[in-house]
C-alpha cells in the first residue's frame, strides 16, 4: 500500500512538469492559435543554459539557474519576433510548421553547440530526502511539487486580477474586437510567448538533473501535448488535472506492466481520448457561428 | 494533357531513366533515394497541399510499410507482393490513426500523428524479438528475377512504381475527389453545403498518404538492405512536412523537388555533416517566412517572366486547371440551357408543401436567436423571409441545412425529417444553397468553383476507375466542366470561368456561388441575399433568373432579401421575422400594409 502511495506520488510530480508543459501550450494556444511543436526543445535549451551557467562557468547556483530562466525568456521572445510574427497574417498552418522548423532547427543547433553526449547536472540542495511517514520525497521533487503549484496558482490570480491578465483573455476570445478596444494584440502574442519562456525555463532546470542534459530530451515533452489534448486545449484545469493523471497512470504502468509501456501508454491514452471524446475530457463548449 | 507537357514529362522520364546507365553507383543510390523520398512525399502532399490536413508522422507510416513488408518477405512472400502488403499495412494503420483524429480540428491530426510516429519509434526500438530493436534488420533484395537485385535495376524497379504511382496522384487531384480535397481545405462549411462528408474525404486523404508512405517504406527496406529504427525518428516525419512546403505544397511536383533538396543537400555538405539537419531546417524556415508556394509554386507565379520557356513545356501549369473554358465550350454548342436542372418528376404549382418548418427554435447559449417559427414553402412557389437585422433569418436557413443545431422544433423536406440528417446529406436530399458572405472557394477557378457543386449531384466513377484514369471516369469530368460552365453562363460568369474566384468583384463572386448552388441540382435553392453587393444591372437579371428559375424550371425558392424591390417583386409568399419570431406572413401586399411589418422596420411612431 505504501508503495502504490509512493508511486502515485511520483506520478504526480511527473505530472505536475507535463502540466506546466500543457499550460504553456494552451496559453499559446489560446492567445495564436498556434500549436507550439517546438516547446520540449526550449525546456531542452533550459536545461542547456543551466548547465553552461553552472558546471561550464561555474558561477553560483541560484544565480546560474535565474541566467538560464532569464535565458529562456530572451529565446521564447526572439522566436516571437523572429519567427511567429512575420507569420501573423499568414495561415494558422505556416506558424505550425514553423514550430516544427523550430523543433528542428533548436535540436540540431543543441547538438552543434554543445555536442551528442549526455550531460549531469549535480542534484539541487544535495541529495537530501524528506520522509513523511514512509513516503520519500528528495528535494528536488519538493522543489518541481511546490513550484509547479505556485505557478498555477499566480497565472491564475494574473489573469485574473491584473489588467494585462484580462486584456489577454479578452484576446483568447475576439482578436478584433480586442484591438478594437485599444488592446494591443501583438503585445499580447509577446507576452504568452515570455510566460511560457517562464515556464518552459523552469520545467527545464528542473528536469536537467533527473533526466540529464542532452539534445532530445524535448521529447518528453511530447507528453505536454497529450495533455492539452486530454484537457481539451482550452482549458488551464483540464491541463492540471490531465497531466496529473496522466503522470500518475504512467507511472503505474512503468512499474506494474513494463518500463517500455511508461511511454507508450501515453500516446495510447491521447488515441483512446481522440476516439471516445474528441473535444478532450474538459473542454469549455465552443460553437462555430457561420 | 497537351503535347508540350507530354514532352516535358517525357524529357524528365528520358533523364531518370538515363541515371542507372549513366552514373555511378553511388549516383544510383542517391537517385533511388531520392525517388522513395519523393513518393513518401508524393503522398503526405495529397493530405497536407491538398486537403490541408497536417501529419506529422510520415516517417511512422513510412516504417510501418518498411518493417511490414521486410516481415513478408522474411516469411516467404515475394517482393512484388510484400511491398504492396506493406503499403495496406501502413493505409490500414492511418485509418486506425486518422478516423479519430480527423474529426476534429486540424491540430488534433497533428498531434496524433506525431505521437503515433514516436509509438511507432518505441516499438522498433523496444520490440527487439521481432524488429531487431536498435541492432536493426536485414532486408533482401527482390530475388526473382535475379537481376533484379542488381542496383541499376533495383533503381528501374523503384522508378517504375513511382511512376504509376504519381501518375495515379496525379489522376486523383485533378478529379472529383481532389476538388473535394482542396474545398474541404479552404472552407468545411462550403463544402459540407456541398455534400462532402468531411470526414470520409479526410480520410480518403490520410489512407492515400499512409499507402503511399508504406509503398515508399516497402521499396526503403531493400534498398539499403537494412532497416534502422534512428531511420524512422520524429525528426524524419517532421522533414517530409519540410520537403512538401520546400518543393510546393498542392503541386505533386514539388514533392520530387523538394526530395531532391532533401537528399543533395547532405551530399553538398558532407564536410560539415554536422550541420545538415540545422541547415535543412534554417531552409525550410526562410521558405515559410519568405516563399510559402515552395520552388514549384514560386515558379508558377513567375513562370511567363522567368522561365518563358519551361511554361511552354506546360510541366509548371497547376495540374487542377487544365482544360479550361475551351474544352469545355466545344460541348457547349448543343446543350440547352438547365438540361442539369430539368427533373421530370417536378409538377410546378402543385400546391403540396415541400418544406415545413415547426416550432422552430434555435438558442445560442443564453440568446433566443430563434423561438417557435413556423412556416412552409410550396412547391414551385417563391418563398422570402425578410425582417430588420439580427431577426434570425440566416440562423433559420442554417437550421435548414443542418448547420446549426435547433434547440426545439421539426424541419422535414418532401415528407422527410431534415433534423436527423448531417449537414452534408441535405444537398442529396434537393437542397442547394448560397451564402449571405461571399461563399466562395478560395484558390479555386470560377468554373471549379461550380464544379465542386456537382460533388453529390452527378458522382459518376468510383474512386480506383478515377485513380487508374479510366475513360469513364474522364468523361465524366468532361460532363461536370461543360456543365458548370453552362451554370456559368446561365448567371452571365462565363467570361471569368477559367480566373481565380477570388479575383472577381464581389458581385460576381456572389453569382458563382449561385451558379454553385444551381450544380447541387436541387428542388428548392436557398439564397442568402443573393442581391447584396450587385449592381442594378446584375440584380436586374438576377432577379429575371430566379423568376424563370422558378417558373420555368420548377425549382421551389427560399429567398432572404433586404432589397425590397427584389423581394415584393418576385415572391409568392412573405414571412416576416422580428426578434427571432415570425410577426406576419402573406402575399406581398398584405405585407406591405401590414402595420406589424411597418413597426419592425420603421419603429414605433412616438405619441406625443
Amino acid at each position: 500500500m505504501l508503495a502504490l502511495l509512493q508511486l502515485i506520488i511520483d506520478g504526480t510530480i511527473l505530472g505536475c512538469t507535463y502540466a506546466v508543459c500543457a499550460i504553456g501550450m494552451v496559453l499559446i494556444f489560446k492567445a495564436t492559435d498556434v500549436v507550439n511543436i517546438a516547446q520540449g526543445e526550449l525546456m531542452m535549451m533550459a536545461a542547456f543554459f543551466a548547465y553552461t551557467f553552472q558546471v561550464m562557468l561555474g558561477w553560483p547556483f541560484f544565480v546560474s539557474l535565474v541566467a538560464a530562466i532569464c535565458s529562456t525568456i530572451l529565446l521564447s521572445l526572439v522566436v516571437e519576433r523572429v519567427v511567429l510574427r512575420p507569420l501573423m497574417k499568414a495561415p494558422v498552418w505556416t506558424s505550425i510548421m514553423a514550430t516544427v522548423a523550430l523543433m528542428v532547427i533548436l535540436q540540431a543547433g543543441a547538438r552543434v553547440t554543445w555536442g551528442p553526449e549526455v550531460y549531469h547536472l549535480p542534484p539541487f540542495f544535495g541529495s537530501a530526502t524528506i520522509r513523511l511517514g514512509g513516503i520519500n520525497l528528495t528535494a528536488l521533487d519538493m522543489a518541481i511539487l511546490s513550484i509547479s503549484v505556485i505557478y498555477m496558482l499566480l497565472l491564475y490570480l494574473f489573469f485574473k486580477f491584473t489588467m494585462t491578465g484580462k486584456a489577454m483573455r479578452a484576446i483568447q476570445m475576439d482578436k478584433e474586437a480586442a484591438s478594437f478596444m485599444g488592446i494591443s494584440v501583438r503585445r499580447a502574442f509577446s507576452y504568452v510567448w515570455a510566460l511560457n519562456g517562464i515556464l518552459m525555463g523552469t520545467v527545464g532546470i528542473l528536469l536537467a538533473p533527473r533526466l540529464g542534459v542532452h539534445s532530445t530530451m524535448g521529447l518528453l515533452m511530447l507528453k505536454g501535448f497529450v495533455v492539452a489534448v486530454i484537457g481539451g486545449f482550452t482549458s488551464f484545469a483540464g491541463s492540471v488535472i490531465g497531466g496529473i493523471l496522466l503522470g500518475v497512470i504512467e507511472t503505474l504502468a512503468g512499474v506494474y506492466i513494463s518500463s517500455a509501456m511508461k511511454d507508450i501508454v501515453s500516446f495510447v491514452i491521447l488515441i483512446l481520448v481522440l476516439i471516445v471524446r474528441p473535444t478532450g475530457l474538459f473542454a469549455e463548449s465552443m460553437t462555430k457561428r457561420v | 494533357m497537351n503535347v508540350k507537357t507530354r514532352l516535358g514529362l517525357l524529357i524528365l522520364l528520358l533523364i531518370l531513366l538515363a541515371v542507372p546507365f549513366l552514373g555511378g553507383n553511388y549516383m544510383i543510390y542517391i537517385a533511388s533515394l531520392m525517388i522513395v523520398v519523393s513518393i513518401a512525399a508524393l503522398g503526405l502532399d495529397i493530405l497536407t497541399g491538398y486537403a490541408g490536413q497536417i501529419c506529422f508522422g510520415q516517417a511512422g507510416f513510412i516504417a510501418v510499410g518498411a518493417y511490414c513488408s521486410a516481415f513478408l518477405m522474411k516469411a516467404g512472400v515475394p517482393f512484388w507482393l510484400s511491398v504492396p502488403g506493406g503499403g495496406v499495412a501502413a493505409g490500414l494503420s492511418g485509418l486506425i490513426i486518422g478516423l479519430p483524429a480527423l474529426r476534429i480540428r486540424g491540430h488534433y491530426l497533428a498531434l496524433a500523428t506525431l505521437s503515433f510516429a514516436y509509438i511507432i519509434h518505441l516499438i522498433l526500438v523496444h520490440w527487439e524479438s521481432v524488429t531487431g530493436g536498435p541492432r536493426g534488420l536485414v532486408v533482401s533484395r527482390p530475388t526473382w528475377p535475379s537481376f533484379f537485385s542488381q542496383d541499376k535495376y533495383y533503381y528501374l524497379v523503384i522508378l517504375f512504381v513511382a511512376i504509376i504511382l504519381f501518375v495515379v496522384a496525379r489522376n486523383i487531384v485533378r478529379s472529383r475527389y481532389g476538388r473535394a480535397f482542396l474545398a474541404l481545405q479552404k472552407d468545411e462549411i462550403i463544402s459540407r453545403a456541398m455534400g462532402i462528408n468531411l470526414t470520409i474525404y479526410k480520410t480518403i486523404a490520410f489512407v492515400i498518404s499512409s499507402f503511399y508512405a508504406g509503398i515508399a517504406g516497402g521499396l526503403y527496406g531493400p534498398l539499403l538492405g537494412f532497416l534502422d529504427p534512428l531511420s524512422f525518428s520524429i525528426m524524419d516525419s517532421a522533414f517530409y512536412i519540410m520537403i512538401i512546403v520546400i518543393g510546393g505544397r498542392g503541386t505533386l511536383y514539388g514533392s520530387i523537388v523538394g526530395a531532391a533538396v532533401y537528399v543533395f543537400i547532405p551530399e553538398l555538405l558532407r564536410r560539415a555533416e554536422f550541420f545538415q539537419e540545422l541547415f535543412f531546417g534554417v531552409i525550410f524556415l526562410c521558405f515559410l517566412i519568405l516563399m510559402p508556394d515552395g520552388v514549384v509554386g514560386f515558379l508558377r507565379r513567375h513562370q511567363s517572366s522567368l522561365f518563358g520557356w519551361i511554361s511552354r513545356t506546360g510541366l509548371l501549369t497547376p495540374v487542377e486547371r487544365k482544360g479550361g473554358v475551351e474544352d469545355g465550350a466545344r460541348f457547349l454548342k448543343t446543350a440547352p440551357i438547365l438540361t442539369a436542372l430539368s427533373s421530370p418528376s417536378l409538377a410546378r404549382g402543385t400546391g403540396n408543401e415541400l418544406l415545413q418548418v415547426k416550432n422552430l427554435s434555435i438558442r445560442f447559449g443564453g440568446l433566443m436567436a430563434l423561438s417557435d417559427v413556423s412556416f412552409h414553402v410550396d412547391t414551385g412557389e417563391i418563398f422570402s423571409l425578410i425582417g430588420p437585422n439580427g431577426a434570425g433569418k440566416t440562423s433559420t436557413l442554417n437550421a435548414i441545412t443542418r448547420l446549426y443545431e435547433p434547440s426545439g422544433g421539426t424541419i422535414s423536406f418532401n415528407g422527410e425529417e431534415l433534423l436527423k440528417l448531417r449537414a452534408d446529406q441535405i444537398v442529396q436530399k434537393g437542397i442547394g444553397r448560397t451564402f449571405q458572405s461571399v461563399g466562395i472557394l478560395g484558390g479555386l477557378t470560377a468554373l471549379e468553383n461550380v464544379m465542386v457543386g456537382f460533388h453529390a449531384s452527378h458522382r459518376g466513377s468510383g474512386f480506383l476507375q478515377t485513380a487508374l484514369g479510366a475513360r469513364s471516369a474522364r468523361n465524366d469530368e468532361a460532363w461536370r466542366r461543360e456543365h458548370a460552365l453552362e451554370m456559368l453562363k446561365l448567371v452571365n460568369v462565363e467570361q471569368h470561368a477559367s480566373d481565380l474566384a477570388t479575383d472577381l468583384p464581389f458581385g460576381q463572386q456572389k453569382l458563382v456561388g449561385l451558379a454553385r448552388a444551381l450544380a447541387c441540382n436541387p428542388r428548392l435553392l436557398i439564397l442568402d441575399e443573393p442581391a447584396s453587393g450587385l449592381s442594378p444591372m446584375e440584380i436586374e437579371h438576377l432577379t429575371s433568373l430566379i423568376r424563370s428559375l422558378c417558373r420555368q424550371s420548377g425549382l421551389t425558392i427560399l429567398l432572404v432579401e433586404h432589397d425590397m424591390n427584389v423581394v415584393m417583386g418576385i415572391s409568392d409568399r412573405i414571412a416576416v421575422l422580428d426578434f427571432g419570431r415570425r410577426i406576419a406572413e402573406g402575399n406581398p401586399d398584405e405585407i406591405r400594409s401590414n402595420p406589424l411589418v411597418v413597426k419592425a422596420y420603421l419603429g414605433e411612431e412616438e405619441t406625443a
